[in-house]
């Protein structure tokens, strides 16, 4: 086979000192074919495609749900949907969008876009990737198939006892609940230490952690975040299936248990969520305003240190989302503060993005459109979270519809706005194509004008005193024309979305042709074809200066000498990015899917039986010693064992 | 393409390394903060739920039985000494020795295991009997879903040790899988002080 042959055009091929190299590395990273291939590839690419795609698919559900709840509450005294429908589907609602959509999807762009950022040929654990992918995907089915057979969950996304245990919910609705939390929380654990692994230690040379994308930096901050919050909420869930499967007592105040230990649990990991939404959101934005104000951002040590502040200050606000138990008002008065502390590392950074935009030379395309509505959106969500720190104020609001637009605010300005940016600016990398200018246009305005005719009315309707979670409300009581607003708004946003997905199928066949690099950003994804090749880059690029591809003449300075038969990679110093060792990388395998598979039994049989688990424990060196046994005969075995080392020969 | 020069070789740097070097040592550190975070805030929870009871143990509850965990602590603590032996072998690149050390690591992992499942009877209290019984069930367990994976990752050294051709990453994996051990028995010794003694002190 010819460079001519590949299927990446030669000219679009990233910089390699011999170009020739293309052709065998090629043939050592391309993926297995058909079925067989799909279950056993282990490309932080293909992986991270699937993640994403998934994720929409969740989210294509929640949104689903969410128009139902819209219709519903459309006009008083409504019967579409009965009280138990109702509860099932905003229960649905909200932990589809938090653990399965808004959650994975951040980190699934992480997973895709981090390795070719820091140069990397691939993420630094493919086969523990791919098994993240396959308990993600396998317990967001669960919890959906049980929905389906009207098992769907109805205590409401966070669960709290003692309505979610079992004397007041009965049958296995909450069971398949905090199983899912078990599933989504393995995969997300995975997908944290992927990062780490990844951003500290496959980085390019002379990727010093002062020259890190700022995106990277976020992803690494949220890596950290997801590894301190989600076993809290993954000790929680572990609690209540136990309290309702084996009658343990962690939350039965008659036994000596504690309600609020589920309120703290849960919290101390579902405020930092807010903020592993939140922070790669804030990667997004800063690489989009970087890219189309054409400068390099203003303040970058200020940024980092935001993020770092961010990711710190995130832990000291869980109780804010209990002012209204007995929390005593000294440590009521902290939370105050931290949470309204922490609006400052945020402004600290939206002043950094409005001075790079004012001092650049902005051009005006959908993402940077996205960024403006984020900006936009995010400020109103935030100050109404300021509001909500102050706890008479909160007293009055909790439980009412100025929550919910509250958080609809922050999570959609602060999250959806900078992830709609983030897709027309990266769609070119994962698929070749630019998506339709236009379209984006009207998918942008559509969403901003949609987003702000659904939530804000729903300030006013919880000032009126409108609680969460009622299926209907009498006419007497006057919310009717609020709520009809707010379901207008949100088919203003349906509408936006079937903008977005035509545009999305009509970009990905007939698409513009995008070319390596068709915004001449900075950062080294840019560096290689769109879509890249299995390898990321031939050799691996040298990065000179924090403004990355800014900085290179004519030509790339790389690396060379990595091995092109097997799949190698470079490994680099956490600090400085000085090169240390060349890195085997585990081929394709079915291991993560049997393991995968594996653990979704043991899991869904754990809903009905303890015994699952020692079973399930029992199964488990199967697919783990397939995972790492070694196989004699191939090019990798050979290359690696020493003959003294069976005899037993010291070194 | 764009056209690209060499400003360094990078043929000559080592395929493999033993600690902070190796990208697979970053990996179990995140497992370790994982599983160390979910052992404190299991611990945290049993310090929370105390604050529910006048008496503690629970008025009624017998305190826990000393006698096999503390045999079980011991028989850890020894337990490290094999492990320290595989992990002194890997570096060395001494094949047989490291066999030796891994069977005789993952025999002691399995009487530990099965120590473990009579040590919930020396609680001396069912989960389902009150909060306590449920939170003090909870710190033993969750410590033994740890050293579960650890003593399987042993024993699947020790087979691939025994069966195979080792390859270098195997000799690092070794290593690794050491200091794992290191941190399950560190991580008991304050559990322990909280489940046994603790509830001495105030009862």
């Amino acid at each position: 086979m010819s460079i001519t042959a590949l299927p990446i055009p030669d000219h679009e091929l990233p910089p390699a000192v011999h170009p020739e190299d293309h052709v065998e590395l090629w043939k050592t990273w391309e993926p297995r074919r058909g079925f067989h291939g799909w279950l056993t590839s282990v490309n932080h690419k293909s992986v991270g495609k699937r993640y994403i795609a998934t994720c929409l698919v969740w989210f294509l559900f929640g949104g689903l749900e969410a128009g139902v709840i819209r219709a519903q509450l459309s006009r008083p005294e409504n019967h579409l949907v009965g009280p138990d429908t109702y509860n099932q589907i905003f229960t649905m609602h909200g932990t589809t969008m938090m653990f399965l959509f808004a959650v994975p999807i951040m980190l699934a762009m992480g997973l895709y876009l981090v390795p070719l950022m820091v140069g990397a040929r691939n993420i630094a654990y493919p086969r523990l990737n791919a098994l993240g992918y396959w308990v993600f995907l396998f317990g967001g089915s669960m919890i959906y198939i049980a929905f389906f057979m009207n098992t769907g969950a109805d205590a409401g996304w966070f669960s709290y006892v003692p309505l979610s245990g079992p004397e007041y919910s009965s049958g296995k609705r909450i069971d398949f609940w905090a199983q899912m939390i078990t599933f989504t929380e393995i995969a997300a654990l995975i997908a944290a230490i992927e990062i780490i692994g990844t951003v500290l230690k496959t980085r390019a040379p002379g990727m010093s952690l002062n020259r890190l994308p700022l995106f990277v930096w976020a992803q690494l901050v949220t890596a950290f975040m997801v590894i301190f919050a989600m076993p809290s909420v993954a000790t929680g869930s572990l609690f209540l299936a136990m309290d309702r499967l084996v009658a343990t007592h962690f939350f039965n105040p008659a036994e000596g248990g504690d309600a609020l230990l589920w309120q703290h649990l849960f919290w101390f990991f579902g405020h930092p969520e807010v903020y592993i939404i939140f922070i790669p959101a804030l990667g997004f934005v800063s690489q989009i305003v970087t890219t189309f104000a054409r400068r390099p951002i203003v303040g970058y040590p200020v940024m980092v240190l935001a993020l770092i502040t961010t990711g710190f200050v995130g832990f000291g606000l869980w109780v804010h989302h209990m002012f209204a138990t007995t929390v005593p008002q000294m440590g009521a008065g902290f939370f105050t503060a931290a949470s309204t502390l922490i609006a400052v590392p945020t402004g600290v950074q939206i002043f950094c993005w409005i001075a790079t935009i004012w001092l650049g030379r902005p051009v005006w395309r959908a993402p940077m459109l996205f960024v403006i509505g984020f900006i936009a959106i995010f400020v109103i969500g935030g100050l109404t979270g300021v509001m909500l720190a102050a706890v008479p104020f909160d007293l009055q609001a909790h439980d009412t519809y100025f929550v919910v637009a509250h958080l609809h605010y922050v999570l959609i300005g602060g999250g959806l706005f900078p992830l709609f940016g983030a897709f027309y600016y990266w769609f070119p990398k994962f698929t070749g194509r630019l998506m339709n200018e236009r379209l984006g246009k009207l998918n942008f305005w559509l969403l901003f004008i949609g987003v702000n005719l659904t939530f804000f009315p729903m300030h006013q309707l919880g000032l009126d005193g409108m609680p969460r979670r009622v299926y209907t409300y009498l006419e007497s009581s006057g919310w009717g024309a609020l709520n009809l607003t707010a379901s207008l708004g949100a088919a203003v946003i349906v509408v936006s979305m079937i903008v977005f997905v035509v545009n999305l199928a009509m970009s990905w066949r007939r698409g513009a042709r995008a070319g390596p690099n068709p915004w001449d950003a900075d950062t080294l994804e840019w560096l290689t074809s769109s879509p890249p090749p299995p390898y990321n880059f031939a050799d691996t690029p040298v990065v000179t200066s924090r403004s990355g591809l800014w900085a290179y003449d004519a030509e790339v300075p790389v690396v060379t000498g990595l091995p092109t038969d097997i799949p190698f990679e470079l490994v680099t110093t956490v600090m400085d990015a000085e090169p240390v060792l060349r890195h085997e990388h585990p081929g394709p395998t079915i291991a993560p899917f049997a393991m995968g598979v594996l653990v979704t039994l043991m899991l869904v049989a754990g809903v009905f039986t303890p015994w699952a688990y020692p079973i399930g424990f029992a199964l488990l060196p199967i697919p783990w010693l397939m995972w790492g046994w070694p196989r004699r005969g191939t090019k990798e075995h050979e290359q690696n064992v020493k003959a003294e080392w069976s005899m037993g020969a010291p070194a | 393409m764009r056209r690209a020069h060499s400003v360094g070789d990078v043929s000559a740097l080592p395929k493999h390394a033993f600690g902070a070097a190796a990208i697979t040592w970053w990996a179990m550190w995140g497992l370790m903060l994982i599983e160390g975070i979910t052992m404190t805030l299991v611990a945290a929870s049993y310090v929370y739920i105390r604050q529910n009871f006048h008496e503690w143990p629970a008025a009624h509850t017998p305190l826990p039985s000393l006698g096999i965990p503390l045999a079980n602590l011991a028989i850890m603590l020894v337990s490290v000494a094999p492990a320290v032996w595989a992990f002194r072998a890997a570096q060395a690149h001494n094949a047989v020795v490291i066999r030796n050390a891994l069977w005789i690591q993952s025999a002691m992992g399995v009487v530990i295991m099965v120590l473990r499942y009579v040590e919930t009877q020396s609680l001396n209290v069912r989960w389902d009997t009150n909060a306590y019984g449920s939170v003090a069930w909870a710190v033993l367990v969750t410590h033994a879903v740890v050293m579960i994976t650890d003593v399987m990752d042993s024993i699947g050294l020790a087979l691939l040790f025994t069966l195979s051709e080792p390859e270098e990453k195997h000799f690092v994996d070794t290593c690794e899988n050491s200091q794992f051990w290191y941190f399950i028995v560190g991580s008991w010794i304050p559990q322990f002080v909280l489940v046994y003694l603790y509830p001495r002190w105030t009862s």
